[in-house]
C-alpha cells in the first residue's frame, strides 16, 4: 500500500521528496487542489471513501499518516 | 464605536480593569456581558439578529450532538440484538437528522445574512429598472445591516459544521456558545475564528500579564498606524479619483488603484491588528488573518495570505465538500473511464474553485461587478493551478533563472498588479464604470502626471502624498523584517529606552500623521459592514 501511495503522490507532485516530508499540509507543500486530486486517486486505488471530515492535517502530513488513514477506513468498511 | 475611536479604547480599558479583578471562574461571564453591551451599543435594535443566530446555533449544535449519541446507542443495541435495525440504515438516519440541522442553520443564519444584505440592493435595482421607481413593486426592508453579520454568521455556521463532523463537541452552556459568537473585539471585522481554537482561550481564565498588555499595545499601535496613517490617507485619493472618475484618466487611475491596494491592506489588516491586540491584552490569542500578502508570488498564494480565515472557511466548508461530493466523484470516475485522466483529476477542483469565487464575490456585495470580481479571481486561480508547472518548464527551457531575487520580485510585482486591477472591477458603483476605467488604464498616455505635479492633484497635496509614500515604505521595510523574524519578540530583547522610544515615536506618528480631517469617520472600516 505504501508504495502505491508513493506512486500516486510522485505522479501528482514530482517536485516533492515525499519520503522525507513530515509536514506536507502544515508547511503548505500540498495545496487544496492537490488534496482534491489525491483524495480522488486514493479513493479509486484503495476502494475507500475519504470524507471531508477526514481532511485533517494529521491525516495528510506524511505518507505514513495516509497509510494509517486508509487502513482505518478499510477496517471501518 | 469604531476600533480607532476614543470610546473604544476607554471601553477596552474599563473591560480589562474589571476582567483582572474577577476570579478566573467569572472572567468569561464578564467578557460576555461587555460583548453584549458593545453589540447593543453599536447595533441597537438590530441586535435581535445576532440573538437569533446565538439561539439557533446553540439549539442546532445540541440537536446534532443528540443525534450522534442516539446513533451510538442504536449501534450498541443492534450489537446486543435489542434493536432490529440494519447498521447502514441507522447510519443513514443519523446523517439525515444531522444534515437537517445543517440545512436549518443555513436557512436561519445564512438566510438572515442574505436577506439583510441583498434584499434592498437587488430589489431597488429591479424596481428601478422594470417598474420606474426604487419602491414601486417589491417593498424594501430598510432594516440596515447588523454589525459584523457576515463574520459572526460564518463563524456560527463553521462551528455547527465542526460539530457535525465531530471535530469539536457541542457547547452545552448557552452563554458560553453566545460568547464565542459575540466576543466584542472580533465582532467588528473578524477574524473568523474556529471554535476549537478560540473557545479554550475565551473560557479559561487569564492572570494579568504585563507582557500580554505591552504585546497587545504594540500590535494595536501598529494597526492604528496602518489604518490611520496609510489607509485613511490613501482613501482620500481613492475616493477623490474613483467617485469622480469622469474627471480622470490613464495613469491617474493606476496611481489611485495602487493607493487602493494599500488602503485595503492598511484598513483591513490594521483593523485585525487592533482586534488581536485588544484580545491579547486579556491574554486571549486570536488567529492572524494576514501574512504579508503583497509578497505573494502568484494569485493562489495571495489568497492563502490575505483574509486567511475567510479563505480557509471557504476551503473547508464549501470547496472540499463540493469537490469531494459524490456527484463530483461520479463525474470524475466517468471521465477517467473515458480516458480523460487529466480532466478527471482537475475538473472537480476547478468547478468548485469557480463556485467558491462566485460566493466570495457575492460576499463582497450585490451587483454585476462583484460577480465579475469573483470570476476574475476564480479564473486566475484555476489558470495558475493548471499552468504553473508548465510555466516553470518554459522558464527552464528559456534558461531563465527562476530562483534569483529579481525573478521573485517580478513574480510579486505581477501578483500585485493583477490584484490591483481586480480591485478596480468592484470599486466603482457599477460594472460599466469599471470597464471605462480599465479601458482608460490600459490605454494610458498621460505619463506627464509624474513630471508636472499631476500626482498632487489626486486628492492629496504634496506633503500628504509624501507622507503616504513614506508610510508605505515603512510598512514595506517592517514587513521585509517580519518575513525573516518576529519583530515583537526582537523588541523584547532590546533595552527599555529603545522600546519605549519606538512606541512613543509610533504614538506621535499616529497622532500627527493620522487622518482626522474633514470627512474622517472613526467608525469607517471598509470591512465593518461586510
Amino acid at each position: 500500500m505504501r508504495e502505491e501511495i508513493m506512486e500516486i503522490l510522485t505522479e501528482l507532485r514530482p517536485d516533492v521528496e515525499f519520503e522525507n516530508e513530515k509536514k506536507l499540509i502544515d508547511d503548505g507543500i500540498l495545496d487544496s487542489f492537490d488534496i482534491v486530486s489525491l483524495v480522488g486517486e486514493l479513493n479509486d486505488a484503495f476502494d475507500v471513501s475519504i470524507n471531508v471530515q477526514d481532511l485533517l492535517p494529521e491525516n495528510f502530513n506524511c505518507v505514513d499518516a495516509m497509510v494509517e488513514l486508509i487502513e482505518n477506513l478499510q477496517e471501518e468498511e | 464605536m469604531g476600533l480607532t475611536s476614543l470610546n473604544f479604547f476607554l471601553f477596552l480599558a474599563a473591560s480589562l480593569v474589571v476582567y483582572f479583578q474577577l476570579s478566573e471562574k467569572y472572567q468569561w461571564r464578564w467578557l460576555l456581558a461587555v460583548s453584549c453591551f458593545f453589540y447593543v451599543y453599536c447595533s441597537r435594535t438590530l441586535s435581535v439578529f445576532i440573538a437569533i443566530t446565538c439561539v439557533a446555533t446553540y439549539v442546532l449544535s445540541i440537536l446534532i450532538e443528540k443525534s450522534e449519541l442516539r446513533y451510538k446507542d442504536e449501534l450498541k443495541r443492534i450489537k446486543t440484538g435489542e434493536l432490529d435495525l440494519d447498521k447502514k440504515a441507522a447510519k443513514a438516519q443519523n446523517l439525515r437528522r444531522k444534515r437537517a440541522c445543517i440545512w436549518a442553520a443555513a436557512l436561519i443564519n445564512v438566510g438572515m445574512l442574505v436577506v439583510l444584505k441583498f434584499w434592498d440592493l437587488i430589489f431597488t435595482d429591479i424596481n428601478t429598472r422594470f417598474f420606474g421607481g426604487a419602491e414601486n413593486f417589491v417593498p424594501l426592508l430598510h432594516i440596515g445591516l447588523p454589525l459584523g453579520i457576515s463574520f459572526y454568521t460564518f463563524q456560527a455556521v463553521g462551528y455547527l459544521v465542526d460539530v457535525y463532523r465531530k471535530q469539536v463537541a457541542a457547547e452545552h452552556n448557552f452563554f458560553k456558545a453566545a460568547l464565542f459568537i459575540t466576543f466584542f473585539p472580533q465582532i467588528v471585522q473578524g477574524p473568523i475564528s474556529r471554535f476549537g481554537q478560540l473557545s479554550p482561550e475565551l473560557y479559561s481564565g487569564h492572570k494579568f500579564d504585563f507582557k500580554n498588555l505591552t504585546d497587545g499595545f504594540y500590535l494595536m499601535l501598529w494597526g492604528m498606524f496602518k489604518k490611520m496613517v496609510i489607509a485613511d490617507r490613501a482613501g482620500i485619493m481613492v475616493d477623490y479619483v474613483f467617485y469622480d472618475y469622469q474627471n480622470f484618466s490613464g495613469w491617474q487611475f493606476w496611481v489611485a488603484a495602487f493607493a487602493y491596494a494599500f488602503q485595503m491592506y492598511g484598513d483591513f489588516s490594521g483593523g485585525i491588528d487592533i482586534v488581536r491586540g485588544g484580545a491579547k491584552m486579556f491574554g486571549i490569542e486570536m488567529v492572524d488573518n494576514f501574512e504579508r500578502p503583497y509578497f505573494s508570488k502568484d494569485i493562489p498564494e495571495f489568497w492563502r495570505r490575505w483574509h486567511m480565515t475567510l479563505g480557509t472557511w471557504f476551503r473547508d466548508y464549501l470547496f472540499y465538500p463540493m469537490s469531494l461530493s459524490s456527484t463530483a466523484q461520479k463525474v470524475s470516475k466517468s471521465l477517467r473511464k473515458k480516458g480523460h485522466l487529466h480532466l478527471a483529476k482537475m475538473l472537480p477542483a476547478h468547478v468548485s474553485c469557480i463556485v467558491l469565487w462566485l460566493a466570495n464575490g457575492a460576499w463582497h456585495g450585490a451587483g454585476t461587478q462583484y460577480i465579475v470580481f469573483g470570476l476574475y479571481h476564480g479564473v486566475l486561480t484555476v489558470l495558475s493551478e493548471e499552468y504553473h508547472g508548465k510555466l516553470v518548464q518554459l522558464g527552464d527551457k528559456l534558461h531563465i533563472n527562476q530562483k534569483c531575487a529579481s525573478f521573485s520580485f517580478f513574480q510579486m510585482a505581477r501578483t500585485f498588479f493583477l490584484v490591483a486591477v481586480g480591485r478596480v472591477i468592484y470599486i466603482t458603483p457599477n460594472f460599466g464604470a469599471s470597464l471605462t476605467i480599465l479601458k482608460s488604464m490600459f490605454t494610458a498616455k498621460n505619463v506627464g502626471i509624474f513630471f508636472n505635479e499631476g500626482l498632487y492633484k489626486l486628492g492629496l497635496d504634496r506633503p500628504d502624498f509624501y507622507v503616504l509614500v513614506f508610510a508605505c515604505l515603512v510598512l514595506l521595510v517592517v514587513e521585509i523584517f517580519q518575513e525573516r523574524m518576529k519583530i515583537r519578540e526582537w523588541l523584547y530583547e532590546q533595552n527599555l529606552y529603545f522600546r519605549w522610544g519606538l512606541a512613543f515615536g509610533l504614538i506621535f506618528t499616529v497622532l500627527i500623521f493620522g487622518v482626522y480631517g474633514h470627512g474622517y469617520d472613526a467608525a469607517g472600516f471598509i470591512y465593518m459592514q461586510y
